[in-house]
């Protein structure tokens, strides 16, 4: 048929045929390039992703790391907070853009390095020696074999082989250290004058201009928005349990008795004759024969040195098969039928088969009945487990009640006080960053601020504000934010205006004293206060300094130098609408020789440090430059 | 011409004789195909040999310089030169070589060493990081003019914050206290708000202030 095909189509029909049939196949399927695909990375960088999944569990690792550690710099609760979650993330892309750049230079972590560090990891060492069983153990203990742990340090090398090429490589010369010095160890000989604050001449504000300032400090002159709430709460501790009867103590008994009694145990030794998974059937054979004898040879007397000659089980062997006690259900099914069906110091006669192991002979060495202790001893601890419990769901049945009322009659809370015969009791007002009593619980406030109650006037939901603790509010009052009256705050807007006007007259005295100062004007004719000398005042020893206001010391090192051997004077602002004016008489630097060496090496090693971190910052921020990155903010 | 035309020992023929003409082309092309397929698989085998004996190599030049074991570190850094040249190792084995000449205040030495890093180094930040390092050497070797062409041939638009505060430094031995403040200024904009320099180089700018700009 294929032929006759062949042999009729020639020509133009041809070529339409085929080319239809070319466009199909090879543009077949190509719109899921187009449509797009549903993602779910958090970040993706280049072609690599950050699932939600590795988002999640670095979080959870740093949850936890903040629950242990108590001196972590942050708290689970502070991980919910976008600004670390930023942070976080943008550490994650930072290894990640690492990983990538590896790959492109060529670079992998060297087996010797994932051994050195795994071996020199102390917590898999025992007496200071790494220790292979210790390790396995631990692995194991975290779900994990060797192969994924070693993936899992090499992984984290690699992260590092860059910031350490790095620091390996950050040059740091003398030439630097020597700058440095002379910077740190720079002495600034100083003369200040505090200026005392002037006075006003006219102290009196027209009430036009106090007027237009409280127009234009509105905001200063707000009471916040204020809400006052009705709550009903439903507290454990308030709530009577009454004391039991007998017949509920027994109903109680009777359904926690594995609480109060002591169950049936068993003192037992074996040995173990094994028969392995897949025996044939000579082997099974040999093994029940070799248990026979065992078994017909075995007296309480000899049984332990039996054990150690013949058992397969080498954790009871050395011990002469000692099991130690054992209640029912620990031991497989076989096992537990023959032990709990033998008197004390009876041997199997039989071997008994577990098809798991092979075949047990067994010697009941001791035995306990089950001690179910009596009612009448344990009386007084289960009325305090009755009351506690009966307590726990009195309180969860009236939570729920009071929540299911509150919710069908949205509109108040008398409903919910009548039928649960509650108090409805008013919270004073306070702002949305709480008050004193009730409202200085923040899930209260939360609520109370929440739209059902604040913009529609519903009931809240149940509001769960400590354990056993549960209340439903209502809005009973709300104040807006509204500005105080002006002639409530008049004599403050008055105090404010002119201490301002203090303010700005210092300021302009001060200046004024400057520029006269500058056209060579003398100090001590023109100002009447004090003038006072600083001398060899050093940039790494201020905090000593007790009795110059801290702004000026802060600002000695920011004024400028003397020049052409002349010191000019500036104003200082000391805080309070305060001014001092400051003149840099003279500027010693450091005498980088004067440097003992072990002082000069420990800064050369911190200035390389610090070099390096800021080189790796830029050569991450090259990464980040060249590669694409996408963040889903939604995701994290 | 259509094939069913011919019967079936002339179409066995036609297609022998076709054999013959083309055979040797297809057992050839066939032949191509493999040893490019093995041969790929093969070179990228040897550069991951090749890389990992480099970072072993490297790995134990950390280990004798921990140890300070001066032979071996020069053996192996000489090998990591020699016989990895090829690796990024090799430029990193350079560039601390140059740290330890500098540390021993032997800066001609260290100049070697970063232009043979420049010449090794094939990605470009690394190139810009090894610039950067080579322009700080001519600061430490007393030529800030020289410090500061090298800045300008700098490529890329990466290591900003470092280049900047060196820039600075160099305009400030030049006694061109303005043009420094500037240079200072562009590298505290260019850092991040918990950059590791960024006290350094506040403390440099205020250092070169001037009346009525005092606090910049």
């Amino acid at each position: 048929m294929l032929q006759a095909l062949r042999n009729k189509i020639h020509g133009w029909p041809a070529a339409i045929v085929l080319g239809v049939c070319v466009f199909a196949v090879a543009f077949f399927g190509i719109e899921s390039y187009f449509v797009s695909r549903v993602d779910t990375y958090v970040a993706k960088i280049g072609d690599h992703e950050i699932s939600q999944q590795d988002w999640q569990q670095r979080l959870n690792e740093l949850r936890q790391q903040a629950a242990q550690d108590p001196r972590s710099p942050f708290t689970a609760a502070d991980l919910e907070k976008p600004e670390l979650k930023q942070r976080v993330l943008d550490g994650m892309i930072s290894q990640a853009l690492l990983q990538q750049a590896n790959t492109d230079l060529g670079l992998a972590v060297s087996d010797a390095s994932v051994r050195s560090a795994i071996g020199s990891d102390p917590g898999f060492q025992v007496n200071g020696q790494f220790s292979p069983e210790a390790y396995r153990a631990i692995l194991s203990m975290q779900g994990m074999n060797p192969g994924m742990y070693e993936a899992k340090v090499r992984a984290s090398l690699a992260t590092q082989i860059i910031p350490e090429a790095i620091a390996n490589t950050t040059l740091v010369s003398d030439a630097d250290v020597d700058a440095f010095f002379r910077l740190r160890l720079q002495q600034r000989d100083l003369r200040l004058v505090e200026l005392p604050r002037p006075s006003l001449t006219d102290a009196s504000v027209a009430d036009a201009d106090i007027d237009a300032f409280y127009k234009s400090h509105i905001a200063d002159y707000t009471t916040p928005e204020q809400v006052s709430v009705q709550y009903l709460e439903v507290k454990q501790s308030e709530l009577k349990v009454g004391e039991p009867t007998d017949e509920q103590l027994h109903a109680f008994y009777d359904k926690f008795k594995q609480r109060y009694a002591q169950p049936e145990q068993r003192e037992a030794s074996h040995i173990l004759v094994n028969v392995p998974k897949n025996a044939t059937p000579d082997q099974q054979k040999a093994a029940l024969e070799k248990a026979k004898k065992i078994a017909a040879e075995a007296t309480p007397e000899n049984f332990a040195k039996l054990a150690a000659e013949n058992s397969d089980d080498l954790g009871s062997k050395r011990g002469g098969g000692d099991l130690g006690w054992l209640e029912k259900g620990v031991a497989n099914a076989a096992f537990d039928t023959a032990l709990f069906g033998m008197k004390k110091g009876d041997i199997t006669k039989e071997p008994v088969l577990s098809p798991e192991e092979g075949y047990h002979i067994i010697w009941l060495r001791d035995a306990r009945e089950g001690d179910a202790k009596p009612f009448a001893e344990v009386r007084a601890q289960l009325a305090a487990d009755w009351t506690k419990n009966e307590g726990e769901r009195l309180y969860n049945e009236r939570a729920g009640q009071l929540a299911d009322l509150a919710d069908r009659n949205p509109g108040s809370l008398e409903p919910a006080a009548k039928e649960l015969g509650l108090e409805i009791k008013t919270s004073p007002l306070f702002g949305r960053d709480g008050g004193p009593g009730i409202p200085s619980d923040p899930k209260f406030v939360a609520a109370a601020f929440a739209d059902d109650v604040l913009a529609q006037g519903n009931n809240s939901s149940l509001v769960q504000v400590d354990k056993g603790d549960a209340l439903v509010m209502h809005l009973a009052k709300h104040n807006a934010a509204a500005p105080k009256p002006l002639a409530e705050v008049a004599d403050a807007v008055r105090q404010r205006i002119l201490d301002e006007r203090v303010d700005a007259l210092a300021k302009k005295q001060a200046d004024d004293l400057v520029a006269q100062l500058a056209k060579g004007g003398d100090i001590t004719t023109l100002v009447k206060a004090p003038v006072r000398t600083l001398a060899g005042l050093e940039r790494s020893k201020l905090a000593g300094i007790n009795d110059v206001p801290p702004a000026i010391l802060q600002g000695a090192f920011t004024l400028p130098h003397p020049a052409n051997g002349k010191a000019a004077w500036t104003t200082v602002q000391t805080g309070n609408g305060a001014y001092a004016l400051v003149a840099v008489d003279k500027v010693t630097d450091g005498d980088p020789s004067k440097v003992e060496k072990g002082q000069r090496d420990a800064l050369r090693g911190q200035m390389m440090d610090a070099m390096a971190q800021a080189a790796t910052l830029e050569y991450i921020q090259a990464l980040k430059a060249r590669g694409e990155i996408k963040i889903a903010q939604d995701r994290m | 011409m259509a094939f069913d035309v011919y019967d079936d020992y002339e179409q066995g023929e036609r297609v022998q004789q076709w054999l013959r003409k083309n055979g040797v082309s297809i057992a050839v092309g066939i032949v191509l195909g493999l040893v490019l397929i093995f041969g790929w698989q093969q070179w990228k085998a040897h550069r991951a040999n090749h890389e990992q004996a480099a970072a072993t190599e490297y790995a134990a030049l950390q280990v004798a310089v921990a140890q300070n074991r001066a032979n071996e570190i020069d053996m192996r850094t000489e090998t990591l030169l020699k016989d990895y040249s090829d690796t990024a190792w090799s430029v990193f084995a350079a560039g601390e070589r140059a740290q330890r000449n500098v540390m021993a205040g032997q800066l001609d030495k260290a100049a070697g060493d970063l232009e043979w890093a420049r010449a090794h180094a094939k990605d470009d930040t690394l190139k810009t990081l090894v610039d950067l390092r080579a322009a700080q050497l001519k600061y430490a070797q007393g030529k800030p003019q020289e410090a500061i062409a090298a800045l300008d041939a700098m490529k890329g638009t990466s290591f900003v914050a470092l280049a900047q505060e060196l820039r600075g430094d160099a305009l400030v031995k030049l006694g061109r206290p303005d043009d420094a403040r500037k240079a200072y200024q562009a590298a505290i904009a260019a850092m991040g708000d918990s950059a590791p320099q960024r006290g350094v180089v506040q403390t440099k700018l205020d250092d070169l202030a001037v009346a009525g700009k005092q606090g910049a």
